[in-house]
């Protein structure tokens, strides 16, 4: 495996008196999905917030291909290609499914300052948006405003429009979670084909998912990382299994 | 596709030959006070459809418009006096009648104000940004009352209209054709611009200011152009409406100008191209037609717009949009 484009030391995060990241190091390579698992409430949003610099850290230090980019702002590090997808679906709910893409594309090409081009101009950037859009589940989607669509689809859409940025990392915060069965599926093979581009952070409570999908996986709990490791050395560990997994059994 | 293309295109055409029009129908009506109407409602309309583009793409809602309006027309009107009195301003600017060099000298004038109100006002949002847009667009309205030189409170007289191409500006049918012309110019970049590139950023600022962070967009610089692009227009707006009363005054900057622009936003359709222009139509005849009628037409105003925005959400635009679905 290559050496890790993100690294992330000693991060603390304290909202008052509750630490909801405590003193984590985690690490993400070129053309892995890293998992993090955990229950509600561990920390895993805060700790994604805190990577993609919509939240700043207490302590500790986030770096980008050896860069502290602590002090970056979320707009820096995205266009550092740090891309995200919301566990609340967070889109242009006014516009519609390409539109959201297309918005994505526009930036990725530098194209936002234009003050006179017209539809017919921003052709090409709707033509790649629809790029993006086929071969998913909302490939004949692209006319529907993002308020009309179920919420499943906008999870889908999140997706989308991350991979539109054309980032070198991705970081899903429960891209299954809402999904239907068939949905789900589609997700998991999506996921594995994307893999081979980009590295993934994978936050997901779907363990069949999370078992499936990634090369390493990390435990967070009371927003320490309590295990670290093989999707088979995190399934043996016993550590994980009374704090994580045995709570599960469904 | 193209017929509905070919539709609007017509509709366009036949839209600006009725405009073109209308001194000519006024003068066989032997009414030519809607000549000066027409004029007013393009002005307002220009003021309104900029406005739109911050508070209604934007989501940036200015209360104090009425500072570039004013602006406008002080320009228009101390660059006549300067002229008039063969004087410099500031010692060094030589005054001007010619409307070829008023409307750039306001873009400047504007838009280093809108620079200077935007780049502080946008750092707060929400109710503080309305608050603040107000309290720069009342110091301005007080700094031109006590500037006695250009007229103080009672305004500033400016004896011609501005020349342009040896045109008889003081012909009403000119002016308003000369306006119309500014009009159309001003509609053909306006409209483009909400739907450029750089609109479609600002209008996903209004939706979405997360996710507009998450793909790498930082909020303050492109809020602070579309602010600027908003005051210029406004600013344009106020010079013409400054040339064609022959006459400015701290009036305009007050703010029940700023709250009069908003009601032809709101009225028209919010985040609507056409919207705004007919908010003006709408608000400038109907205070007309009712201060004729009675002295308590404030009120009757004040229920009719509580109606239209209770009963069509988005506007009158609304209503044409529907009243079009019904059709096709
Ligand atoms: N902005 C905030 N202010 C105060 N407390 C917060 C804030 N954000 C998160 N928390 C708290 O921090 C803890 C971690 O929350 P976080 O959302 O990161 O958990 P999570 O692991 O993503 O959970 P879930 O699986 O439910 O999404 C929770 O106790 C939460 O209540
Ligand atoms: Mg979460």
């Amino acid at each position: 495996m290559s050496a890790p484009v993100l690294k992330v030391e000693g991060l603390v995060k304290r909202f008052g008196g509750l630490t909801a990241t405590d003193h984590v190091d985690f690490d993400l390579a070129d053309g892995e999905i890293h998992a993090l698992i955990g229950p509600n409430g561990a920390g895993k949003s805060t700790l994604i917030n805190q990577i993609c610099g919509e939240m700043r850290q207490d302590e500790g230090r986030i770096l980008l291909d050896g860069l502290d980019i602590s002090g970056h702002s979320a707009p820096q590090r995205a266009k550092m290609g740090l891309a995200r997808a919301f566990q609340v679906p967070s889109l242009l709910n006014d516009v519609t499914v390409l539109d959201n893409v297309t918005v994505a594309v526009q930036i990725r090409h530098h194209r936002t300052y234009r003050i006179s081009d017209s539809p017919r101009g921003r052709r090409d950037l709707f033509a790649e948006a629809e790029g993006f859009l086929a071969g998913t589940g909302l490939a004949h989607r692209g006319d529907i405003v993002v308020s009309d669509l179920s919420h499943g689809e906008r999870k889908q859409l999140e997706l989308v429009v991350a991979r539109a940025t054309k980032p070198r990392l991705l970081l899903l915060d429960e891209p299954m979670a809402g999904l239907g069965a068939s949905e789900s599926q589609e997700m998991i093979e999506t996921l594995s084909t994307l893999r081979e581009a980009h590295g993934i952070l994978l936050v997901e409570h779907d363990m069949d998912a999370v078992f499936n999908l990634a090369d390493r996986i990390s435990v967070l709990v009371y927003g320490r990382i309590i295990a670290h490791g093989t999707v088979d050395e995190i399934r043996a560990d016993p550590e994980v299994q009374r704090a994580y997994l045995g709570e599960e059994d469904a | 596709m193209d017929r509905s293309n070919a539709l609007k295109t017509l509709a366009a055409v036949i839209g600006l030959l009725a405009l073109v029009a209308v001194p000519i129908i006024a003068d066989a009506a032997g009414s030519t006070a809607w000549i000066s109407m027409a004029t007013r409602i393009l002005i307002y309309g220009m003021a309104a459809a900029s406005l739109n583009f911050a508070l209604g793409y934007g989501g940036l809602v200015s209360f104090g418009h009425a500072a570039f309006f004013g602006l406008g027309g002080y320009v228009v009107g101390i660059l006549y006096q300067t002229y008039a009195d063969e004087t410099l301003l500031f010692g060094f600017i030589p005054g001007t009648n010619q409307l070829l060099v008023t409307l750039p000298a306001t873009i400047l004038v504007t838009g280093i104000a809108a620079a200077a109100i935007g780049a502080l006002s946008l750092r707060t949002g929400g109710v503080q940004f309305i608050m603040i847009t107000l309290a720069f667009a009342q110091m301005l309205f007080f700094f031109f009352s006590g500037l006695s030189a250009y007229g103080g409170e009672d305004g500033l007289i400016i004896r011609r209209t501005n020349e342009l191409f040896g045109l008889n500006m003081r012909d009403r049918a000119t002016l308003y054709w000369v306006t119309l012309a500014i009009t159309a110019l001003f509609f053909v970049i306006y409209r483009r611009l909400t739907m450029s590139s750089f609109g479609t950023i600002v209008s996903g600022l209004r939706q979405n200011e997360r996710r507009m962070a998450a793909l790498g967009i930082e909020a303050y610089r492109y809020r602070l152009i579309a602010f600027i692009l908003s005051g210029i227009g406004t600013g344009i707006a106020g010079a013409m409406l400054a040339n064609v009363m022959r006459f400015t005054s701290p009036d305009l900057l007050a703010w029940h100008t700023s709250g009069q622009l908003m009601i032809m936003v709101i009225l028209g359709g919010v985040g609507t191209v056409t919207g705004p222009f007919l908010g003006a139509a709408v608000l400038l005849i109907l205070e007309d037609v009712l201060n004729a009628w009675t002295e308590n037409w404030p009120l009757i105003l004040g229920l009719v717009l509580l109606v239209v925005v209770l009963q069509a959400r988005g506007g009158l635009m609304a209503i044409v949009n529907l009243v079009r679905g019904n059709r096709s």
